[in-house]
């Protein structure tokens, strides 16, 4: 298995933690660590009622790509990665980044999935706008 | 040369534009386009200093040099005003 048999996505739909745990299926896998990241019901103590995100979704894809490249050559017992992130509007509780790796070894498995999510905030062009009761605002690139 | 320049998130709203054409003399860089971008839309001017750009799917710096057709992204600005750090990191850190 290649990075080009690896899965990266800017959906619009919602993400399910089974589904991820499927496409990194592999039977040299000893162990599958996924990431879920959630929206959160407030920010800094202020409620929050929603969040949309958006995406340069092209380039952000390409940059998934890139980090997957990058576990592949920093952990060669991964197995598969994959990395999803939803856009659009996301209710309290709903996943907006899901990200699965497989390993022979579980080690290799948590050290790829927190580098993915980690750099995932550094340079993957995604925003996102806090709906809160009383006004919104927009986080982006590292800032959430 | 033609180039176009796409907005997104508060770039998006503060101008009610998802993108801008834009006719630059040849030799123009990233810089020449974002000038040309706040002189139809100033109140972007305030965001310049945190502003990231992207020609295709690279990050790029402000003197980079623009080609006829290049599609540029000009990315709003971060909490907390990070994005130099952001810049620095975003050439390299995914790379193997």
């Amino acid at each position: 298995m290649t990075v080009d048999d690896d899965i990266f996505a800017v959906l619009e739909h919602p993400l399910s933690p089974d589904d991820i745990a499927a496409r990194v299926d592999d039977p040299a896998a000893g162990g599958v660590v996924i990431f879920s990241g959630v929206v959160r019901n407030e920010t800094g103590g202020r409620p929050v009622k929603f969040l949309e995100y958006e995406a340069h979704a092209a380039m952000a894809e390409a940059k998934l790509r890139e980090i997957g490249a990058a576990i592949r050559g920093r952990w060669p017992g991964v197995k598969r990665v994959a990395m999803l992130h939803r856009i659009g509007r996301l209710e309290i509780g709903e996943s907006s980044v899901l990200i699965a790796v497989s390993a022979a070894h579980r080690g290799d498995a948590f050290e790829a999935c927190r580098y993915a999510i980690d750099t995932l905030k550094r340079i993957v062009p995604v925003w996102k706008k806090e709906h809160f009761e009383d006004g919104e605002v927009w986080v982006g690139l590292q800032g959430g | 040369m033609r180039v176009r320049v796409h907005l997104f998130a508060r770039y998006r709203e503060a101008t009610g534009r998802v993108q801008v054409d834009l006719e630059l003399p040849e030799g123009g860089t990233v810089e020449t386009a974002w000038s040309a971008v706040v002189d139809r839309h100033p109140q972007l001017a305030q965001y310049r200093p945190y502003t990231l750009f992207a020609v295709g799917h690279d990050y790029v710096e402000p003197d980079h040099p623009l080609k006829p057709g290049d599609e540029l992204s000009l990315f709003p600005p971060v909490s907390g005003g990070s994005s130099v750090a952001v810049r620095a990191e975003a050439a390299g850190e995914a790379s193997p």
